[in-house]
C-alpha cells in the first residue's frame, strides 16, 4: 500500500515537475559502485526515448534531459536503477550490485545468449583484455593457462606458429581431437583461431564438453571455442594500438664441451671432421679450412667457443600496429579494424607479415535486424626450409658445426677465401649460412570470410534468423632450392659434398566453406514462474578444396626458379575434395522460477561422406541446472550463489570424404612412358561404415562467496566415451592390406576441473585478484578390435633403420602412449648388460609413458594500483613424457653431455645388472662397457628410451605491466584513453633435470601423435615488448 | 519502408524454404565419388605395378642386404653408415621392406590380377594368372629362405582375414613348387580367348613360353635348395614334371624394364639406388658403398677381368682397393676417394634393364643339378653349363671381348675357376655364383652361403661376434598387428634359426 502510494506520488510529482519545468537542461553526475569506485561504461538512457550516453573512465556522465524524464542506469552485474530528473542538475548514483552478479550473459552455441544459471554444462570465459595484455599475434597462444581443461601445443615455433587445441583430453584415436572454432556463430576452420586478430575479439567462451553438438553438429564433439567479435558502441572512436616486441632464443640443448672433432679411432684429431670423437680441447691452433696449393690455410684455436651455436640466431622483432574505428547507437553499430604485423624471426632472414581487416555492421529496423561481418586475412612468410644434399632442416647444420669453429665467421660461403664452399670447413654437411641463403620457402595465404545475419521478430516471442557464412581460402607455397656447384677444386681435400642442381616446388591450395543456419526461436513466459525457450533449426554445410602441385628438378638457370626451366619430366599432382552435410536440430529449455532449468536437445545429420544407407544419424542430449541459493530463501549468507548442474549428451560423427571407397592409384614413377599402371590401395574400407558416437556425462557446481562475490569458482567432473570409432586399423601386411577402415574401439576420458578466482585485496587505489584453474584428465583405451591390442597412431620417422619411436593406443593404457626401442630390463627395471658389459637391446618397442599431462594448473593474477596494473599468467603441467629427435643429431655428432661423463672410456652402465647364470640378476659394479667412444655411443643412440624425458614444465607464460594515464591528462590530449605497457611472454621455463633438450610442448604435427618434437623446430624463444594504446 | 520489410520478410521465408527443399534431394549428397583416384582397374593396368615393385625390391634392398652379408661391399671411413650390417644388428626393424613390400605391394596387386573376373565373361585372364603365380613363386621362395614360416594359405585376403596364420616353411615351399608346375603348364596351354598382356608385361612382353621357362627355372632353383634334406625321390619326381612340359629353362637374362628413364622416380632401380640421381649427382649410397678388401684380393688373385666391371678404380689413386667391414676405420687411406666403388658393369645407365634372374645363375643351378644327379647329364655337360654361366656373366657385365676373356679366365688351372682343377664341383659352382651375383640378385649369394658354406673363408664383419646371420627377423609390424600368429623371435634367431632345408 505504501509502495503504491509513493508510486502515485512520484508520478504526480513528475507530472507537476514536467509541466512546471518543461525545458531541457544538462544533467551530470558520477556513477560509482558499492565501494565508491567510479564505474566507467554505465549506460544511461532517457526512458522511452533513444537518447542516452555512457559514463567515462571516471564514472562521469553528462546529458541533456527534460525535468520529469526518467534516467535508466544499466550496467552488467549491477541492478538497473532509475532517477527522475528534478530540480538539481547533478544526479550521482551509487549502483547496487545485482544479487546474481555472476549473471552476465554468456554467448553459447549459435550466438544464443544464456545466463550461466541456465546452463547445464561448464563454460570458460576469456575477455579481450586477457587476450591482448601481452600483444600475442596468435590468439590460440594467448589462451594458454587461462581456461581449465584446455591444452594448447605449439607445432612450429618459427615466425608463423601454428597450434593444436584440445579440450578435456584426446577422444578419437585417429580422427580429429581439436576443438571447433566458432566466430560470431559461424563454425570456422580450425586455422581461424591462429589467424583472427586478437584485438577484434570481445570475448571467448569455451564450451568444454560435447554439449553444444546438437547445435553445431559433429564438429562440436571436442568442445567449442566460441569467439564473439567486438561491435561498435557509443560515440565514434578511433583506437590506435602499437607494439614493438623483441624475441630471443631462450636456450639450446646442453652440450659437452670437453672433446672436440675427430675420432677414427677415438681421440684422434681430424680438424675438418664434423663429429666430436676427437681429443680433449687444448687450445692448440688447428685447421679450420682446406689447405690451398700454396699452403695457405685458416687456423683457429682448438677450444670451444661459448654460445657458438646460439650466436647463429639473432634477436627477432615484431612490429605490430592496429587501428580501429567503431561506434554505435540504439539502432546500429559498426566496426572497422586493421591490424598489421611484421616479424623478423630469430632465424636470420626469416620474415613474416600479416594483415587483418574486419568490417562489421548491424542495423535494427525494428522487427528486422540485419548484420554483416567481413574479414580479410593475408600473410606472407619467407623462411628457410629443409635443403641441402640430404634435405635436412637448418638446425641439423647448426648442430653439425663443432664448438671450436666460429660459426659467425663462415657467413661468406661465396667469395671468402677460406669460407667459400670450395675450401670451407663444411665438408660433410653444407654450411648453415649457405642453407639459410639458398634454401627458401615462400608461403602466401589469403582468407576472406563473410558472415551475414538476418533476424526477424514475428511476435515478441517468436523470431526467425538466418545466418550465412562463407570462407574462401587460398594458399600458395613455393620452395626454391639453389644447387651446389664449385668454381674450382682443391687437391687433397678432407672431403667435399658432391655438386647438385637447383630445384623448385610450387603448390596451390584453395578451399571454400559454406555454412547456413536457419533457426526459429520461441521464447515465452508461460506464467510468472514458468518459461520456455526453444530453437528449431536447420543447418547446411558445404566444403570443398582443391590443390595442385608441381615440381621441377635440375633447373638449368641458376637462381631462376620456374618449373619450365627444368630438366626431365614434370612431376605433379592434383587433389580435390567435396563434402556436404545437412542437419536438423532442436533445443528446448524449460525454466521454473529462474532457479530450475531443464534442457533437451536433439539433432539428425545427413552426411555425404557415409554410405547411403548409413547416411542419416541421430543424437540427443539432456541437462538440468538448479540454483538452490534462489530456491531456498534462508540459504544465502556467506554463500551468495550456488548452482548445480548435470548434463548428458551423445554426439555422432561422420567420416572424411571418400574414405569409404576402395581405390586404385598410379604409384610413384608411373607412367613410365607408355607403360601405365594402377595399384590397389593399401587400405580396405568397410563398405558399411557407420558414424562414431561420443557419449559425455558432466556434473558440476558453481559458487560465489562473500560480499561482491569476492571468492567464486566452479568444480566440474566429466566422463566421455567414444565408441564405434572410425579407425583405420593397421592390419598384418601379409593380409595384402596395410589397414582396414572400420568402426572399432572405445576410448574413455575422465576428468575434474576446478576454477577459483578471488579478490584478495581491494580498496580505492589498490586491488589484487588471483585466479587458479586446475584440470585433471585421465584417459583409457577400453577396447580396440578382436585380436588387436594396440594400434599405431603415428611417428615422425619413416619406416626403416632409425625407426625407434612411435605413438600408440593400447588397450588398458592411457592414450596417447609413447613407445620406443629400449633395453632388456630385470623386474626392478634395471638394464641388463651382456658378457661384454654392453646393455642388451630388447627386440620389441617398450612403453615409455603417456604424452599428455596428468594435470595442468594455471595461475592468473592482476595487481592494480591506481592506473598501474601488473598481470601475470603461469602454468604447470606434469605426468607425461616426450621425445625430441634433436638428440639424434647430438649423439651422432658426439655432442651429448652423457657421452663425455665417463671421459670417453669404458664405464659401468648406470643402474645395470647381469645374469647370475641361474635366472636371476646381480648388480653390475664391475663389468665395463665394450667402449666409451664413437661406436659405443652410436649404438646407444639406437635406443631411443635413453632420450625420453619428463615433459613436466612450469612456464611463466605472460607478464605485463601497464599504465593507464589519468583522465585529466588524457582529456587535455583530446583523447578518450591512453595506456602504455611493457610485457613479456615465455620469459621463464622450469624443466626437470633430465630434459636438457628443448621445450616439451613442441610437437611435430597437429595430428594425434602427441609427444614428438623434431629438428625442424628451432630452439624455444622468449618475447618481450612494449605497447601503446590510444583511443580518440 | 514497410514495403521493404514485406519484401525482406517474404524473401527470407523463400530462402529458408528453398534450403529445406533442396536438402531433401538425394543427389545433393552424391559428391562422395573419389575424384582423385579411380575405383576401378583391370589386370592390364595393375600387372605392371606389381612387376615394377618386384623388380625394385629385388634390385635394391634384397641385393644390398645380400651383398653386404657376403662381404662384397664395405663402407669408407668418412661415412657413418651401414653400422647395422657391420654389427650384424638384425632386428625386427632391419630391412622389413623385404617382408612388407612382398605382401603389401607385390602380392596385393598380383592377387587382384589373379582374382579379377571380366564382367562380360568374354575375356579369359589365364595369362595373368600364369605371371602372378610365377612371380609369387619367385618371391615366396625368398620369404621362406629368409624368414622360415610365413603366411601363405590365409595371406592376401585383405579385410576378409587381417591376421593370417603362418604356414610351415616346407609346406609353403612345396605348395609353391606345385603352383609353378601348374603355371608352366597353363602358360603352354592357354584358352583361345585368353588376353595377352602384351607390353604391359614389362618382363617378357607377353611371351608366355618364356614365362613357362622362367617358372621351370625358379622351380629347379627351389629343388636344388632342398639338396641337404635327403628328399631325392621328391626332387627327381618334380624335375620329371619340369622336363615333361618341354619348355626348358630360361635362355637369356630375365630382366624388367617398363621404360626406365632419366627422370625423378623413373630411373632403373639399382642405378637410382646405388648410382646417380636424375641430375647426375652421385647418390650417397654410391659414395659410401665401396669394395671389400677380401673380394678385391680374390678377384685380382684369380686374374678375373670382371674386377673392373664390378668395381671402379679409386678416384684418388686409380687403383682397385677395398677395405674390411668395420664401423671405425683409420681416418686416413680409407675414405671414399681412396677406395673402389661400385663399377660400370653394374651401374650402366638410368635406362638399364633391372635383372630379376641372370641367365648365368640359371645355368649354374642346372650345372649343380647335373652334378647332384637331379638332371641327367655327364660331367662334360655340367662343365659346359658352368663355362657358359661364366661367359654369360662376362656378357652381362659388358666385359670387352666377353667370350674370349671368359674363356681365358675359366681355362686357368685355378681352383674354383677352372672346372677341371676344382675337385669339389659344388664349391666351384657356388663360388662362381658369389662372383656372378655380386651386385645383382645378391640375396641369393647369402642364402647359398648358408646352404653350402661357400665360398670357403669368406670373412665376417670386424664388429660382429664372428657369426654370419642366417635369417631375418619378422618385422615389428607383425608383432603389433598379428601377434597371435607370428612366431616369437629374439635377436639370437638371426644366427641360429636356419632355413628348414639347411
Amino acid at each position: 500500500m505504501r509502495t503504491n502510494l509513493s508510486g502515485i506520488l512520484t508520478l504526480l510529482l513528475a507530472l507537476v515537475v514536467h509541466i512546471s519545468f518543461a525545458q531541457e537542461k544538462t544533467i551530470s553526475g558520477t556513477v560509482t559502485d558499492p565501494d565508491g569506485l567510479p564505474l566507467p561504461g554505465v549506460n544511461i538512457l532517457i526512458k522511452n526515448t533513444t537518447h542516452g550516453t555512457q559514463t567515462d573512465f571516471d564514472g562521469n556522465y553528462a546529458l541533456k534531459a527534460n525535468v520529469g524524464q526518467t534516467l535508466v542506469f544499466t550496467y552488467l552485474g549491477f541492478k538497473d536503477d532509475t532517477r527522475v530528473v528534478g530540480a538539481s542538475s547533478t544526479i550521482n548514483l551509487q549502483m547496487e550490485e545485482d544479487a546474481q552478479a555472476l549473471e552476465e550473459v554468456i554467448v553459447t552455441a549459435l550466438g544464443i545468449e544464456r545466463k550461466p544459471r541456465e546452463l547445464s554444462y561448464s563454460v570458460g570465459k576469456v575477455a579481450n583484455d586477457q587476450l591482448t595484455q601481452t600483444r600475442a599475434v596468435n590468439t590460440a597462444t594467448a589462451m594458454v593457462g587461462k581456461v581449465s581443461g584446455m591444452q594448447i601445443n605449439t607445432i612450429s615455433n618459427g615466425v608463423n606458429p601454428s597450434t593444436r587445441v584440445v579440450l578435456r583430453g584426446n577422444r578419437s584415436l585417429l580422427g580429429n581431437n581439436e576443438a571447433l572454432i566458432v566466430v560470431d556463430g559461424y563454425p570456422s576452420s580450425r586455422d581461424a583461431f591462429d589467424r583472427i586478430n586478437p584485438d577484434d575479439i570481445a570475448e571467448i567462451s569455451v564450451l568444454k564438453g560435447a554439449n553444444a553438438s546438437a547445435l553445431y553438429g559433429s564438429d562440436a564433439t571436442n568442445g567449442v571455442v566460441v569467439i564473439r567479435t567486438k561491435s561498435g558502441e557509443g560515440k565514434v572512436s578511433i583506437t590506435f594500438n602499437s607494439s614493438i616486441q623483441q624475441e630471443s632464443v631462450a636456450f639450446l640443448p646442453e652440450l659437452q664441451d670437453e672433446f672436440g672433432v675427430g675420432g677414427f679411432p677415438d681421440g684422434t684429431l681430424w680438424p675438418l671432421e664434423n663429429v666430436a670423437w676427437g681429443p680433449r680441447f687444448d687450445g692448440r691452433m688447428v685447421d679450420a679450412s682446406e689447405t690451398y696449393e700454396d699452403g695457405s690455410v685458416w687456423q683457429v684455436p682448438y677450444s670451444p667457443i661459448p654460445g657458438n651455436h646460439e650466436s647463429f640466431f639473432r634477436t627477432g622483432s615484431t612490429l605490430r600496429n592496429g587501428v580501429s574505428f567503431s561506434g554505435g547507437d540504439e539502432k546500429s553499430d559498426f566496426l572497422f579494424s586493421l591490424d598489421h604485423t611484421l616479424t623478423d624471426g630469430v632465424i636470420p632472414k626469416d620474415q613474416y607479415n600479416r594483415t587483418n581487416i574486419r568490417l562489421k555492421g548491424n542495423y535494427d529496423f525494428g522487427k528486422l535486424e540485419v548484420g554483416g561481418n567481413l574479414s580479410f586475412f593475408r600473410s606472407h612468410a619467407n623462411t628457410v626450409t629443409s635443403g641441402g644434399h640430404q634435405e635436412r632442416p637448418l638446425y641439423w647444420y647448426i648442430l653439425n658445426t663443432p664448438l671450436h669453429i666460429p660459426i659467425n665467421e663462415l657467413k661468406d660461403w661465396q667469395t671468402g677465401k677460406f669460407t667459400r664452399n670450395e675450401a670451407s670447413y663444411y665438408a660433410f654437411y653444407e654450411n648453415p649460412w649457405f642453407i639459410l641463403d639458398t634454401q627458401r620457402a615462400k608461403t602466401d595465404r589469403t582468407e576472406m570470410t563473410f558472415i551475414g545475419n538476418l533476424k526477424y521478430d514475428f511476435t515478441d516471442w517468436i523470431s526467425a534468423s538466418l545466418r550465412l557464412g562463407y570462407t574462401k581460402y587460398t594458399s600458395e607455397y613455393k620452395e626454391e632450392h639453389a644447387g651446389l656447384s664449385y668454381a674450382f677444386e682443391l687437391p687433397n681435400t678432407y672431403a667435399r659434398i658432391d655438386e647438385f642442381n637447383p630445384s623448385t616446388y610450387d603448390s596451390m591450395y584453395n578451399s571454400s566453406r559454406f555454412n547456413s543456419d536457419f533457426i526459429i526461436n520461441f521464447d515465452k513466459e508461460i506464467s510468472d514462474s514458468f518459461t520456455v525457450n526453444a530453437n528449431i533449426g536447420q543447418n547446411i554445410r558445404i566444403t570443398d578444396s582443391k590443390s595442385i602441385n608441381v615440381e621441377g628438378l635440375n633447373l638449368i638457370i641458376p637462381d631462376f626458379y620456374n618449373i619450365s626451366t627444368r630438366t626431365g619430366e614434370l612431376d605433379g599432382n592434383e587433389a580435390r575434395s567435396d563434402y556436404r552435410k545437412v542437419g536438423v536440430y532442436g533445443d528446448v529449455t524449460f525454466g521454473f522460477n529462474d532457479y530450475l532449468f531443464l534442457n533437451a536437445t536433439a539433432r539428425n545429420d545427413w552426411s555425404s561422406a557415409l554410405p547411403a544407407d548409413n547416411r542419416s544419424y541421430f543424437y540427443p542430449g539432456a541437462g538440468i541446472s538448479f540454483v538452490p541459493t534462489d530456491a531456498f530463501e534462508g540459504m544465502k549468507g556467506t554463500l551468495r550463489y550456488l548452482k548445480a548442474n548435470f548434463n548428458w549428451t551423445k554426439t555422432g560423427n561422420d567420416a572424411d570424404p571418400y574414405v569409404i571407397n576402395n581405390v586404385f592409384s598410379a604409384p610413384t614413377g608411373f607412367p613410365y612412358g607408355s607403360t601405365t599402371g594402377l595399384s590397389l590401395s593399401g587400405r580396405d574400407p568397410d563398405p558399411d561404415l557407420n558414424p562414431e558416437f561420443t557419449t559425455s556425462l558432466e556434473a558440476g557446481i558453481e559458487f560465489a562467496f562473500f560480499k561482491d562475490d569476492r571468492l567464486s569458482g566452479s568444480v566440474t567432473g566429466y566422463q566421455t566415451n567414444t565408441t564405434d570409432q572410425i579407425v583405420p586399423i593397421n592390419t598384418s601386411v601379409a593380409s595384402g592390406a596395410t589397414s582396414i577402415l572400420t568402426n572399432l574401439g572405445e576410448v574413455e576420458n575422465r576428468g575434474l576441473e576446478v576454477d577459483l578466482s578471488g579478490t584478495i585485496l581491494k580498496n580505492e587505489d589498490f586491488s589484487w585478484e588471483l585466479s587458479v584453474n586446475y584440470a585433471l584428465n585421465s584417459s583409457e583405451v577400453i577396447s580396440l578390435s578382436d585380436g588387436v591390442d594396440e594400434i599405431e597412431i603415428g611417428s615422425p620417422y619413416v619406416d626403416g633403420p632409425g625407426y625407434g619411436a612411435v605413438v600408440v593406443a593400447k588397450v588398458g593404457e592411457a592414450y596417447p602412449l609413447l613407445k620406443t626401442t629400449d633395453y632388456e630390463r630385470d623386474e626392478l627395471g634395471r638394464v641388463i648388460v651382456g658378457d661384454d658389459g654392453d646393455p642388451l637391446e630388447a627386440s620389441d618397442l617398450q612403453i615409455q609413458g603417456k604424452t599428455t599431462p596428468d594435470y595442468i594448473v594455471g595461475l592468473n593474477t592482476t595487481v592494480k594500483y591506481k592506473g598501474l596494473s601488473l598481470y601475470a599468467v603461469a602454468d604447470y603441467r606434469t605426468g607425461h613424457v616426450f621425445y625430441n629427435n634433436v638428440v639424434d643429431a647430438l649423439e651422432f655428432t658426439g655432442l651429448t653431455q652423457h657421452s663425455a661423463t665417463a671421459g670417453r672410456q669404458p664405464f659401468v652402465f648406470p643402474n645395470s645388472v647381469y645374469s647370475d647364470g641361474t635366472g636371476g640378476y646381480v648388480e653390475n659394479n664391475d663389468r665395463l662397457t665394450s667402449g666409451g667412444g664413437n661406436s659405443f655411443w652410436d649404438v646407444y643412440g639406437d635406443t631411443k628410451s635413453n632420450y625420453v624425458a619428463d615433459a613436466s614444465v612450469l612456464k611463466l607464460r605472460e607478464i605485463s605491466l601497464s599504465y593507464s594515464f589519468d583522465n585529466v591528462i588524457v582529456e587535455k590530449l583530446g583523447m578518450q584513453a591512453l595506456s602504455l605497457g611493457l610485457y613479456g611472454r615465455n620469459l621463464f621455463m622450469w624443466r626437470p633435470a633430465d630434459n636438457v633438450y628443448t621445450d616439451p610442448e613442441f610437437n611435430y604435427s597437429s595430428g594425434n601423435a602427441v609427444g614428438f618434437g623434431t629438428q625442424s623446430q628451432t630452439p624455444p624463444t622468449r618475447q618481450y615488448g612494449m605497447t601503446l594504446t590510444a583511443k580518440f | 519502408m514497410k514495403k521493404i520489410f514485406n519484401i525482406l520478410n517474404k524473401s527470407l521465408l523463400v530462402i529458408a524454404f528453398g534450403i529445406i527443399v533442396s536438402s531433401c534431394s538425394d543427389d545433393f549428397y552424391d559428391v562422395n565419388e573419389n575424384p582423385n583416384n579411380p575405383s576401378i582397374s583391370t589386370p592390364i593396368q595393375t600387372l605392371p605395378t606389381a612387376q615394377v615393385t618386384f623388380a625394385e625390391l629385388n634390385g635394391t634392398s634384397m641385393t644390398y642386404v645380400g651383398n653386404m652379408f657376403v662381404y662384397n661391399w664395405a663402407t669408407p671411413s668418412n661415412w657413418s653408415a651401414n653400422s647395422d650390417f657391420f654389427r650384424y644388428n638384425v632386428s625386427s626393424s632391419f630391412y622389413t621392406t623385404i617382408f612388407e613390400t612382398s605382401y603389401a605391394s607385390i602380392f596385393k596387386n598380383l592377387t587382384y590380377v589373379q582374382t579379377y573376373e571380366d564382367p562380360t565373361g568374354a575375356v579369359d585372364y589365364s595369362s595373368y594368372d600364369v605371371i602372378a603365380q610365377t612371380i609369387k613363386g619367385f618371391q615366396y621362395q625368398y620369404l621362406v629362405d629368409l624368414y622360415g614360416d610365413v603366411p601363405f594359405t590365409e595371406a592376401n585376403q585383405r579385410a576378409e582375414n587381417t591376421t593370417p596364420v603362418y604356414d610351415d616353411a616346407e609346406t609353403v615351399y612345396k605348395s609353391v613348387i606345385d603352383s609353378l608346375t601348374s603355371a608352366a603348364n597353363l602358360a603352354l596351354n592357354l584358352p583361345e580367348n585368353a588376353e595377352n598382356p602384351g607390353d604391359s608385361d614389362i618382363i617378357f612382353g607377353g611371351d608366355m613360353e618364356k614365362w613357362a621357362q622362367f617358372a621351370n627355372s625358379i622351380k629347379l632353383r627351389m629343388l636344388v635348395r632342398l639338396s641337404n634334406t635327403g628328399q631325392e625321390a621328391y626332387i627327381n619326381e618334380q624335375v620329371a614334371l619340369i622336363e615333361a612340359n618341354g619348355a626348358g629353362y630360361i635362355t637369356a637374362n630375365v630382366v624388367a624394364n617398363p621404360g626406365y628413364s632419366k627422370n625423378a622416380d623413373k630411373q632403373s632401380p639399382f642405378y637410382d639406388y646405388a648410382g646417380y640421381d636424375e641430375g647426375d649427382a652421385e647418390q650417397n649410397r654410391h659414395d659410401y658403398t665401396v669394395a671389400s678388401d677380401y673380394t678385391i684380393d680374390y678377384l685380382s688373385s684369380t686374374n678375373d677381368p670382371r674386377i673392373g666391371y664390378l668395381y671402379s678404380p679409386s678416384e684418388d689413386a686409380g687403383e682397385f682397393k677395398g677395405v674390411w667391414q668395420a664401423i671405425n676405420l683409420p681416418g686416413e687411406g680409407y675414405t671414399s676417394g681412396d677406395l673402389s666403388k661400385i663399377g660400370e658393369g653394374l651401374i650402366k645407365s638410368p635406362e638399364q634393364d633391372q635383372p630379376i634372374m641372370l641367365l648365368a645363375e640359371a645355368l649354374l643351378v642346372q650345372s649343380e643339378a647335373i652334378v647332384r644327379g637331379y638332371i641327367d647329364g655327364s660331367d662334360a655337360d655340367a662343365k659346359q653349363l658352368y663355362n657358359d654361366a661364366i661367359t654369360a656373366s662376362f656378357e652381362y657385365l659388358e666385359v670387352e671381348d666377353a667370350a674370349t676373356e671368359a674363356e681365358a679366365y675359366y681355362s686357368q688351372g685355378v681352383k674354383n675357376v677352372g672346372w677341371d682343377t676344382s675337385a669339389d664341383k659344388i664349391e666351384a659352382i657356388i663360388t662362381q655364383k658369389w662372383i656372378i651375383l655380386n651386385g645383382t640378385s645378391s640375396i641369393e649369394s647369402w642364402i647359398e652361403n648358408t646352404r653350402t658354406g661357400f665360398p670357403v673363408g669368406l670373412p665376417v664383419s670386424g664388429d660382429s661376434d664372428g657369426i654370419r646371420p642366417v635369417s631375418l627377423l619378422y618385422p615389428t609390424s607383425e608383432y603389433s598387428r598379428n601377434s597371435e600368429n607370428v612366431p616369437p623371435t629374439s635377436r639370437e634367431d638371426a644366427f641360429t634359426n636356419y632355413p628348414f632345408w639347411k
